[in-house]
């Protein structure tokens, strides 16, 4: 059985189509008959409210609000409003601001409208302020002082545990040095003991002959080899007093600063203007030490000196960090 | 933009993102909010943002955080109450004076396009690109808002 074209799942849009007066003949027939034969689902007028247009209609100046002027169009009375805001906009050329005057003139109510025009422009009230800028700011942190600091000290400590390392695996010897000279007042006065122990040592270390001059009996020399103990000793003896004559030495000369030379030759630097690059440490006098007790402690277990200066930039002098350890120096500087 | 930019920016452009946002506001309070949320947001960006670019990018989201705020609290029924209410005549001293007045009875979108033109001397194009909206849309808001004005003035007779 071939299905119906208008069913009870189907009628609504042939009844839409209907009404709209877009259903063709054959499908209309088709629907009335449909309608005859299902009266419920026949509609009356009010079940459908049609919309009359004519209510929603717009009026002629909204519809020339929604329209878009061209700067290039010929300046007439209904449209002069939209030259004269664009004149205010800085848009209108010259020409059109004279094809502007031309249709004004002579309208007094054009005239005000135009003065108005200008005049309506916002002025930002600069009074009003926001008081609390503080709050939205971000603190800025410099870093790299921090950072140098850091690497200052890394390597002071490196250094540090090396040769506390060193001195652990040769106590005796470094004991031994410390105390000789911690000690050397006490060793000046020993001076004339130790003379007379190298006038021995030179004796011992002699090989002695015998029977050259009293022992006329052998015709054969005979060489006796002193003892291995009291030649250590000789030899630490001769070492102590060579470095205690060369004190001595210094001792006599009056007038002589007894600083290190590097000290020494460090004031030389510092009273002569020299450039940056030629001498690292000039430019950083006025920086402190904040790590005092380790470079001084270094300095003490180094046999080369070790520095360490940090200072902020300021407006006068520039901030940076020097370290000197030995010959090797490291410096930055910076300037505010 | 750099931390210290960031802080540039702050000193040069709060008043200016407070003083939009109090315009479309009227309301301190929630206009210093708006600032902290306007600058909150451009320092997580910060690192992506341009100083150069950094003032349209804080009006811009000052504009957004303003429409949520609006459609957040439900308040842009009341502001019109509000501006029905004020409507009452009253006396105003200079056309300055006027001119608040009558922006606070434009639509937001047209007091929005408006301050940032006289405000801040915004052209269309970037006007556009703040309140996403196409040149001509901005360029007509623009127009409307001033006829409004106009009007609003032409009303009170007020000698210019």
């Amino acid at each position: 059985m071939k299905p119906e074209r208008i069913s009870i799942f189907n009628y609504e849009a042939f009844y839409l189509d209907y009404l709209e007066g877009n259903l063709g003949v054959e499908d209309t027939a088709l629907l009335l008959v449909f309608l005859e034969e299902n009266p419920e689902l026949k509609m009356e007028d009010e079940d459908l409210p049609v919309y009359d247009s004519e209510d929603y209609l717009l009026t002629p100046n909204e519809k020339l609000e929604l329209k878009q002027s061209d700067e290039d169009e010929v300046i007439i009375l209904e449209n002069a409003e939209y030259f004269m805001i664009a004149e205010v906009e800085e848009l209108l050329s010259e020409g059109k601001k004279s094809e502007l005057d031309d249709v004004i003139v002579g309208k007094p109510e054009l005239e005000k409208d135009r003065a108005i025009f200008a005049a309506v422009t916002m002025k930002p009230d600069l009074g009003i302020v926001y008081s609390e800028k503080n709050d939205l700011k971000r603190k800025v942190v410099a870093l790299w002082p921090y950072v140098a600091l850091a690497a200052a000290a890394s390597v002071l400590i490196a250094f540090f545990l090396l040769t506390n390392n060193q001195s652990e695996k040769t106590p005796s010897f470094a004991k031994e040095t410390d105390s000789t000279e911690e000690s050397t007042d006490q060793n000046q006065d020993k001076l004339e003991e130790d003379i007379v122990a190298q006038q021995l040592a030179e004796e011992i270390n002699e090989p002695q002959e015998i029977g050259t001059d009293k022992n006329e009996y052998h015709s054969i020399p005979v060489i006796i080899q002193p003892d291995p103990k009291i030649v250590q000793s000789q030899r630490a003896t001769m070492a102590r007093l060579e470095k205690r004559e060369l004190r001595l030495l210094v001792h006599t000369i009056e007038g002589v600063d007894l600083e290190p030379i590097s000290r020494a030759l460090q004031n030389v630097v510092e009273t002569e203007p020299a450039s940056e690059g030629e001498v690292a440490y000039a430019g950083f006098e006025h920086m402190t030490d904040p790590i005092q007790g380790i470079t001084s402690r270094l300095n003490k277990r180094m046999k080369s000196e070790v520095e360490f200066k940090t200072a902020k930039a300021t407006k006068d002098k520039s901030g940076g960090f020097f370290l000197k350890i030995g010959k090797f120096e490291l410096a930055r500087k910076k300037r505010k | 933009m750099t931390s210290k930019e960031y802080n540039l920016a702050v000193d040069e452009y709060s008043d200016n993102i407070f003083r939009f946002a109090l315009k479309h506001l009227r309301n301190e309070m929630s206009a210093k909010d708006i600032v902290q949320e306007t600058f909150t947001k451009v320092w997580v960006k910060h690192e992506e943002v341009r100083y150069e670019k950094v003032k349209s990018y804080l009006f811009t989201t000052a504009y957004h955080a303003i429409v949520d705020w609006v459609k957040k609290e439900k308040r842009s029924g009341d502001m019109q109450d509000a501006y029905e209410q004020s409507s009452t005549p009253t006396i105003e001293f200079s056309l300055q004076e006027v001119l608040q007045s009558a922006l606070e009875r434009l639509p937001e979108i047209q007091k929005t396009v408006v301050l940032l033109r006289d405000y801040e001397g915004y052209n269309y194009t970037e006007i556009a690109e703040i309140t996403d909206l196409s040149e001509s849309q901005v360029k007509v808001y623009i127009f409307r808002a001033r006829k409004a004005l106009k009007t609003y003035i032409k009303r009170l007779d007020i000698v210019i």
